[in-house]
C-alpha cells in the first residue's frame, strides 16, 4: 500500500514537472510590423555633398555651392540626385581660373550653375539615359515658377543624351561618368553647362543679326493668333523648340533675289530693278511693305519659317508641334532627315538635311539644306548647304541656332 | 400544415386530460445532509422507488414529498457527486438523509447524444459535458469559455464576449457549422445564422449542463451541424431552488500595449422558486461590464480580393500599407496611372522623369487603428424568467423567455461592431415524460451594429474625397512629384506627399473625428453608410416523441418534427429586402430506433433526418452507431454519420454592395436571373481574365454542403474506477463546400472590357463600365479530414482530479486554389488538475488548467496568416463557508499574462485576473 502511495506521489510529481516544464516556455509575442529596409542607392557610404566639399578637385564647384546654400542638400539624408559636375579643369575650360574668381561672381550666377548641374530626386545612370533622338528632357533644380492649375513647380530642364559619340548634357560631353554616391550619381563634364538665361523669344529678338527673322516672324504670324503664333511659342516658356534661323544676310540675299525676279516679270529693265531689290531688302521693313505683300504673303513667310523649326509628332494627338532640342551633338554625321513643323500641314514632307560634323567629342561643323533651291528649279537637297554660324544658343525654351541661308521647303 | 396542428392539439389533449385517481395525499419531510459538511444539499432528487413521484430538495437541502400511496416505502435519495442511498420510510416522519461524496468519473448522464439520457460512458458517440460542479469549480470567467478547453475544441476570439467554438476544423468567427440549442431552442442570431457566442443565452448561475457533440450532428439537430453541436440546458426552477448570485470583480488588458488596465465586472444573480408542487418559476440576469480585448496587429496586409497575407511594410515604409488592424488603408489607388500620367501628357517636359519612376505606384489612404473605431467598452446584459406548471404528473407547460443586449465584435469579411445587439428568444412548451411540444421564436435586431472598415473608408472620403482634380490622390500625387523635384528619394517623397494630402485629418481622439464617425456609423450601408440594419426573426416548431413504450419489444423508437420560418428584414440594407420581408420555410423530421441486443452487449442505433428548405433540395442524412460493452464501464463506440448545411440566410440573401464597390448577392437563382447573368454573362476574375481570355463563369445549382464522417471511440474506467479513458478517431470528407466566387460584368454587355490586358484592371474597377460580384458558389473537389483524440481523467484520493489529453485534426486532399479555411491546429494539448473540495469540511476547491496547441495557418474571409502555437494557463483557489453558502475564489485565466491570439487579426488575449463572491452555487 504504501508503495503504490509512493508511485503515485511521483507520478503526480512528474507530471506537475511536465506541466512546469512546458508553462517554462512563452508564447510568441505578435511580431511588429517589419519596416521595408530600403537598399542604399549604391554601395558608398560617401555623399555628393562630402564629395565635393573633400575633394579638391571639385573645390570651385563646392565654393559655389557653398556660397550659395547648395552644399549641404547635396549631402542631407533621404536624397537622391544626378549630379552634371564640373571640376575645377571644367570651370577653367569656361573661362573660370580660379576660386577667387568663383567667389567673385554674383550669387544668382552661381546659384544657376550649380542649380543647373543638379537633376533632384532621381539617379540617371548613363545606361539610363535615353539613346533616341535627340535626348532625355528633364528637369533640374533650378525653379522659375509654377505649372499653371498645379503646385508643381516649373524648373529649368537639361538635356542628357547618349549616342555613338558619346555622353552629354546639352551639348557638353561627359568626360567621367557614373561615379555612384551614397545618395545619388556624378557625371563629371567638361565645362560648365551653362543654364539658359532667357527665353527664345529675347535671345533671338535681340540678336542683330535676326533682325530680318525677327521681322518675318511678324509677318508670319499675321492674322494668326495665341500659340499658334510663332511669336508667343517662341515667348513661352514651356515650349520645347529648335530654332533655325537665317541671319540678316541669309534674309537679304533671298529677298532681293525674290524682288528682283518678280520686277523684272514685270517688265522692269535690270537695272532699274536691280537697284530697286537692292533697296527694298536693305531693310527688315521689307516684311511690312504693302507693295511686297503679294510676293511676301504671310503664308509664305509662315511656310518658309516653319520649315526652320524642328518638330516630332506629339506621342498623344499624333500632330506635329515644335517639342525637342537639338543640340548639335545630337545630329547624326552622315546627312539625316529631320522633320519640320511644316510638317503639321503637310505631312509626307521630307524635312530638312542635316550634318554634323564631330571633332573629337565636339560638332566643328553643322550644315542644313533644304528641299528647294534658289533660285527654284535645282534637283532636291541641291542647293548650297546653310552653315550653323552659331551653334547651342540655349535658351529657357529652346535652343537655336543661326545659319546662313534660308531653307526653301519648295 | 394546419391539418398537422390540429392533429397534434388533439393528440396533446388526450395526453394532457388524463384522468388521475383519486386517493388520500400524504406527505414526508426531510432534509439531505453531507456528510461532511454536515449541511443541506440542495438539488437532490428524491423519488419514491417503484413509481413517478418524486422532487427535489430546495437550496437548504429540505424536501417536502407528497405522494398517494401507503406505508412503508423507499426513497431514493440520489445526486451526482454522491453516493445514491435508499432509505426505508414506514411513516409520516420528519427524516435526515446523510450523504457521501464520490468521485463522478464517467457517471454523468448526457441526453443529447441519443434524444434521450444516457450514461456518458455508453453514449454511442463523442460527446464532452461540463457539469455544474464543473462550472462551480472552473477558473474560466464564464461556463462558455470553459467550452474551449474541452477536448478537440478550437475556439475563435474576436471579442471577450465573442467566442466561436468548432470541432474538426473550419472554425471562424461566427461559426457557421455548429447548431448551438439552448434549452430546445436554436441560439443563432437569424440574420447571421450563427450564434454570437454566448452573448444571447444563459447565465453561468442557471446552467445545469453543457454538451458537446463534437463533429457532424445533423442526424438529430438538423442542418447546420456540421462540426458539432452544443447543446446547454438551464436549470429546472423546481429542481434548483432559491436565491443565488455572484459577483466577479477582475482586471485585465495588463500590460497591454494598445490598452490601459482596467476593470472587469460580472454580477449575476438568478432567483427560482417552487410556489408549490405545481408552480415554480425562476428570473435572473447578468452584467458584464469590460474595456474589450484589442485587435492591434499591425502588420502590412498584401491584399487579394478575400485572401493574401502579410508582407514587410510599416506606414513609414510603404506608401501603400493597408495593416490588419487598422482600417480606412484599404482605399489604395495607383498615382502613376491616375495622377501621375496624366500629368505627363499635359506637361511633356515632365514626361521623361514621370516615366523613369516606378510603373506602377499604388498608395494607400492613412488609416486608423482599430482601437480608434471600436467602442471599448463591452457591455453584456442578460436577462431571463421561466414559469413551469406541472399539468399533470407527467406533463408540465413551461413558458420560457432570454433576452440579451451588448457590444461585441465580429470579424467577418471585415470587423463588425455589433453595438447594442438585441436578441430576445422566448419559448412556449409542453413537456411530457414521452414527448414535447415546443414552439419558439428568435427576435433580433443589430442594433447600431456597423462595419468598422466600411464605415473608416467612408470617414476618409468624408474628409476628403479620394478622386477628383483636388481629391487626396490628386493632392497626394502632385506633393510627391513636388518633393522628389527638391531632390527626396521615393519613399521620403511619398511621406511628405502623404503628410500634405493629410493636412486637415483629424487625430483619432479629437472631437471632430469622433462625430464625423458617429454620423457615418449611424447610416445604413445601402445609403453610402456603414451601419446594417436587421431586425431578421426566427420562429420555429418543433415536437419529439418516444414510442419506445409501444415498440420496447422490437427497439426503442424517437420520432420528431420540426418546422423553422426565418424572416429576413433588413430594410434593404443587407438583403434583397426593399420590397418587404423575406420569409424561408425548412421543414425537418426525424426517426431513432435502438435496439439493445447480445445480452445488452451491443446497442445499435440507426437515425435519419429529413430536411426540405424551400431553396434547397431536400436532405436525408442518416447516423448508425453501435456500442459494444467489452466490460463493465468499458465501451466501445463505432458510428457513420451524415451531415449538412443550407447555405446561411446571407449567403441565399444577401444584397450589399461594399465600400469597394463588388456587390455581395445571394447564391440563389433568382438573383442570376436579376443580373442578367445567363444574357449578359459574367467572367471569372482569375489568371484567364488577365491574360487577355476572360472565362464565362456559369454557376450550377446552389447545393447544400455536406460531410460524411466515419468515427471509431472507446470509454472506460479502469484501475477501480479511478481512471477514465475516452479516445476517438475519426475521418470526414466534405462535399460542395460553400464558399464566395468573384466574377465580372459588362455594365454595357460588351465583352471587350475584358479583352484588353493593358485596361482590364483598370476596368475592373470602373464602376461604369463593370459591376463585380461575390456569388456563393459550391466548390468542386471534396476535402478529408481525420483526427484522434485522447483524454485521461485519474481519481485520487481525496477527491483529487488529474486529467490529461491531447487531440489532432489533419486535412487532406485540399485541391488546388481552393481556400479551406480549415483553422484547425494538428495538434492541441490540455491538462488539468483540481479538486472541487478537500480539507476542512471541504472548504477548498482548486483548479489548474492548461492548454498548449499548435500553429495554425489561419484562413479567413478577413485576413489569412500564421497562428503561432501558444498555451494558456487558468487557476483559481475557492474556499467555501458551507453554513453561510459563500465561496469565495481568487482566478485567472492566462494567468501568464502571455498575449495571444487564436484567429488571424483577432485581439491579442491576455490575462484576466478576478476575486468573485458567490452566493448559494449550486
Amino acid at each position: 500500500m504504501k508503495l503504490i502511495v509512493i508511485k503515485k506521489s511521483s507520478f503526480i510529481r512528474i507530471y506537475l514537472l511536465g506541466m512546469l516544464f512546458t508553462i517554462a516556455s512563452c508564447n510568441k509575442p505578435l511580431p511588429d510590423a517589419t519596416p521595408i529596409v530600403y537598399p542604399s542607392l549604391n554601395n558608398d557610404s560617401t555623399t555628393i555633398g562630402s564629395l565635393i566639399s573633400s575633394d579638391t578637385s571639385y573645390s570651385f564647384f563646392a565654393a559655389a555651392a557653398k556660397k550659395t546654400g547648395q552644399l549641404n542638400q547635396l549631402g542631407a539624408d533621404n536624397t537622391e540626385f544626378t549630379v552634371f559636375l564640373p571640376n575645377n579643369n571644367a570651370f577653367r575650360a569656361s573661362g573660370i581660373p580660379s576660386v577667387a574668381v568663383v567667389n567673385s561672381l554674383p550669387a544668382q550666377t552661381l546659384a544657376g550653375i550649380v542649380g543647373y548641374a543638379i537633376i533632384p530626386g532621381r539617379q540617371f545612370l548613363s545606361t539610363a539615359v535615353s539613346t533616341s533622338f535627340p535626348n532625355e528632357q528633364l528637369p533640374t533644380s533650378i525653379t522659375i515658377g509654377t505649372l499653371p492649375g498645379t503646385p508643381i513647380p516649373l524648373n529649368l530642364t537639361t538635356f542628357p543624351s547618349v549616342s555613338s559619340t558619346g555622353f552629354y548634357d546639352n551639348n557638353i560631353p561627359v568626360v567621367k561618368s557614373d561615379l555612384k554616391m551614397k545618395n545619388g550619381v556624378v557625371h563629371l563634364v567638361a565645362g560648365i553647362v551653362a543654364p539658359p538665361p532667357q527665353l527664345l523669344k529675347i535671345a533671338i529678338y535681340n540678336n542683330p543679326d535676326l533682325a530680318y527673322f525677327k521681322a518675318a516672324v511678324e509677318r508670319a504670324d499675321s492674322g494668326q493668333v495665341g500659340l499658334n503664333r510663332i511669336d508667343s511659342l517662341l515667348g513661352y516658356a514651356v515650349t520645347n523648340m529648335t530654332v533655325l534661323a537665317p541671319n540678316n544676310q541669309a534674309f537679304q540675299t533671298l529677298l532681293f533675289g525674290t524682288i528682283y525676279s518678280s520686277l523684272l516679270q514685270q517688265h522692269i529693265d535690270a537695272a532699274t530693278a536691280g537697284q530697286m531689290a537692292t533697296s527694298l531688302s536693305s531693310s527688315p521693313t521689307v516684311f511690312s511693305n504693302p507693295l511686297l505683300f503679294s510676293s511676301l504673303s504671310a503664308a509664305t513667310v509662315r511656310g518658309i519659317l516653319f520649315y526652320h523649326l524642328l518638330a516630332t509628332p506629339n506621342p498623344n494627338t499624333g500632330s506635329y508641334e515644335p517639342n525637342i532640342r537639338v543640340f548639335s551633338n545630337n545630329f547624326s554625321t552622315p546627312s539625316t532627315f529631320y522633320k519640320t513643323m511644316l510638317n503639321a500641314a503637310i505631312g509626307v514632307h521630307p524635312g530638312i538635311m542635316a550634318e554634323a560634323t564631330f571633332t573629337g567629342a565636339f560638332v566643328s561643323s553643322l550644315k542644313f539644306t533644304g528641299l528647294g533651291t534658289f533660285p527654284p528649279g535645282g534637283a532636291p537637297y541641291s542647293g548650297g548647304a546653310a552653315n550653323a554660324v552659331s551653334k547651342d544658343n540655349n535658351a529657357v525654351n529652346g535652343v537655336y541656332y543661326v545659319i546662313d541661308k534660308v531653307l526653301l521647303p519648295q | 400544415m394546419r391539418n398537422l396542428l390540429k392533429f397534434l392539439t388533439l393528440f396533446l389533449l388526450a395526453n394532457i386530460v388524463s384522468v388521475t385517481i383519486f386517493s388520500q395525499t400524504k406527505t414526508i419531510k426531510g432534509i439531505v445532509v453531507s456528510k461532511a459538511t454536515a449541511e443541506g444539499v440542495p438539488a437532490v432528487s428524491v423519488t419514491i422507488k417503484g413509481s413517478q413521484e418524486g422532487t427535489y430538495t430546495d437550496d437548504k437541502g429540505k424536501f417536502s414529498l407528497d405522494f398517494k400511496g401507503d406505508f412503508p416505502l423507499t426513497l431514493i435519495v440520489s445526486s451526482i457527486g454522491y453516493q445514491q442511498q435508499e432509505i426505508v420510510v414506514n411513516k409520516e416522519e420528519f427524516i435526515t438523509v446523510t450523504v457521501q461524496n464520490i468521485s463522478t468519473l464517467g457517471q454523468e448522464v448526457v441526453v443529447s447524444a441519443t434524444r434521450t439520457p444516457s450514461r456518458i460512458l455508453e453514449s454511442p458517440v463523442t460527446i464532452e459535458r461540463i457539469s455544474t460542479l464543473n462550472i462551480r469549480n472552473t477558473p474560466a470567467v464564464s461556463y462558455y469559455d470553459m467550452i474551449g478547453k474541452l477536448k478537440g475544441v478550437d475556439m475563435v476570439t474576436a471579442s471577450l464576449t465573442f467566442a466561436s467554438p468548432s470541432t474538426r476544423g473550419f472554425n471562424g468567427s461566427g461559426n457557421l457549422r455548429l447548431n448551438q440549442i439552448v434549452d430546445g431552442m436554436d441560439n443563432q442570431a437569424p440574420g447571421l445564422n450563427f450564434s454570437v457566442g454566448n452573448v444571447i443565452g444563459l447565465t453561468g448561475l442557471d446552467v445545469a449542463s453543457v454538451e458537446l457533440l463534437p463533429g457532424a450532428s445533423s442526424a438529430l439537430y438538423g442542418p447546420g451541424g456540421m462540426n458539432g453541436a452544443i447543446i446547454i440546458n438551464s436549470k429546472d426552477p423546481f429542481k434548483y431552488q432559491g436565491l443565488s448570485f455572484e459577483e466577479k470583480t477582475g482586471v485585465m488588458n495588463i500590460n497591454n500595449d494598445t490598452r490601459n488596465s482596467s476593470a472587469y465586472y460580472d454580477w449575476s444573480l438568478r432567483w427560482a422558486k417552487k410556489v408549490s408542487d405545481k408552480f415554480a418559476f425562476k428570473i435572473g440576469g447578468e452584467l458584464v461590464q469590460a474595456k474589450d480585448w484589442v485587435a492591434n496587429d499591425y502588420r502590412d496586409y498584401d491584399r487579394l480580393g478575400t485572401t493574401g497575407g502579410i508582407k514587410n511594410g510599416t506606414r513609414e515604409t510603404d506608401p501603400n500599407y493597408d495593416g490588419v488592424n487598422v482600417y480606412g488603408d484599404e482605399t489604395t489607388a495607383d498615382i502613376r496611372s491616375n495622377v501621375l500620367n496624366p500629368l505627363a501628357r499635359l506637361a511633356p517636359f515632365y514626361a521623361p522623369y514621370i516615366n523613369s519612376l516606378p510603373a506602377s505606384m499604388p498608395v494607400s489612404r492613412t488609416g486608423y487603428l482599430e482601437k480608434d473605431v471600436i467602442d471599448p467598452n463591452t457591455i453584456n446584459f442578460k436577462l431571463f424568467g421561466e414559469a413551469s406548471y406541472k399539468i399533470t404528473e407527467n406533463t408540465s407547460f413551461n413558458a420560457e423567455g432570454y433576452w440579451g443586449t451588448g457590444n461585441t465584435v465580429y470579424t467577418g469579411s471585415d470587423r463588425y461592431s455589433l453595438l447594442n445587439l438585441k436578441v430576445g428568444q422566448y419559448k412556449a412548451e409542453l413537456v411530457n415524460t414521452h414527448w414535447f411540444l415546443r414552439a419558439y421564436t428568435t427576435q433580433e435586431n443589430a442594433g447600431d451594429s456597423y462595419n468598422a472598415t466600411v464605415t473608416t473608408r467612408l470617414v476618409n472620403e468624408a474628409l476628403k474625397p479620394s478622386g477628383g482634380v483636388d481629391g487626396w490622390y490628386a493632392q497626394y500625387a502632385l506633393a510627391f512629384l513636388n518633393a522628389k523635384l527638391s531632390g527626396q528619394t521615393d519613399i521620403a517623397a511619398q511621406n511628405t506627399a502623404r503628410a500634405v494630402a493629410d493636412i486637415g485629418r483629424p487625430a483619432p481622439s479629437s472631437a471632430e473625428f469622433k462625430q464625423l464617425f458617429d454620423q457615418i456609423r449611424s447610416v445604413p450601408i445601402s445609403k453610402g453608410g456603414g451601419l446594417f440594419v436587421d431586425k431578421t426573426n426566427l420562429y420555429s416548431v418543433e415536437g419529439q416523441y418516444d414510442l419506445s413504450p409501444k415498440t420496447s419489444k422490437v427497439a426503442d423508437v424517437l420520432v420528431g418534427a420540426d418546422y423553422k420560418r426565418y424572416v429576413l428584414n433588413s430594410e434593404g440594407t443587407l438583403f434583397a429586402d426593399s420590397t418587404g420581408k423575406i420569409p424561408i420555410n425548412e421543414v425537418g423530421a426525424y426517426v431513432q430506433a435502438s435496439r439493445k441486443i447480445f445480452n445488452e452487449r451491443l446497442n445499435l442505433i440507426a437515425s435519419g433526418r429529413y430536411d426540405k428548405n424551400q431553396n434547397f433540395d431536400g436532405r436525408f442524412t442518416p447516423r448508425f452507431s453501435a456500442i459494444i460493452k467489452v466490460g463493465e464501464d468499458n465501451n466501445i463506440r463505432l458510428s457513420y454519420q451524415q451531415a449538412y448545411r443550407f447555405g446561411s440566410t446571407q449567403q441565399q440573401w444577401i444584397n450589399l454592395r461594399v465600400a469597394g464597390g463588388t456587390a455581395l448577392i445571394g447564391g440563389l437563382q433568382s438573383f442570376k436571373d436579376f443580373y442578367h447573368f445567363s444574357d449578359n454573362p459574367v467572367y471569372a476574375i482569375d489568371n484567364n481574365l488577365f491574360s487577355g481570355s476572360p472565362q464565362v463563369q456559369h454557376f450550377d445549382k446552389f447545393k447544400a454542403e455536406s460531410v460524411n464522417s466515419f468515427e471509431a471511440g472507446y470509454k472506460g474506467l479502469l484501475f477501480n474506477k479511478r481512471l477514465l479513458i475516452d479516445m476517438y478517431g475519426y475521418y470526414g470528407t466534405y462535399h460542395n463546400f460553400i464558399a464566395r466566387t468573384l466574377v465580372a460584368q459588362s455594365v454595357n454587355g460588351d465583352k471587350s472590357v475584358f479583352t484588353d490586358t493593358a485596361t482590364v484592371r483598370a476596368n475592373l474597377s470602373n464602376p461604369n463600365l463593370v459591376t463585380t460580384y461575390s456569388v456563393p458558389t459550391n466548390v468542386k473537389g471534396n476535402v478529408n479530414t481525420y483526427g484522434f483524440g485522447i483524454g485521461l481523467n485519474y481519481s485520487l484520493p481525496h477527491n483529487f482530479l488529474l486529467g490529461a489529453n491531447v487531440t489532432s485534426d489533419h486535412l487532406d486532399n485540399v485541391p488546388e486554389g481552393f481556400i479551406a479555411a480549415f483553422n484547425a491546429p494538428k495538434y492541441r494539448i490540455g491538462a488539468t488538475f483540481s479538486n472541487t473540495g478537500f480539507g476542512h469540511q471541504n472548504r477548498y476547491g482548486f483548479n489548474i488548467t492548461y492548454r498548449w496547441q499548435d500553429e495554425v495557418n489561419y484562413q479567413g474571409d478577413f485576413a489569412n496568416g500564421l497562428v503561432p502555437a501558444f498555451q494558456t494557463l487558468d487557476a483559481q483557489v475557492s474556499y467555501k463557508f458551507p453554513q453561510q453558502k459563500v465561496l469565495l475564489k481568487l482566478g485567472g485565466t492566462n494567468i501568464l499574462n502571455q498575449y495571444y491570439r487564436d484567429g488571424f487579426g483577432n485581439p491579442a488575449i491576455g490575462g484576466l485576473y478576478y476575486v468573485s463572491v458567490g452566493y448559494n452555487l449550486f
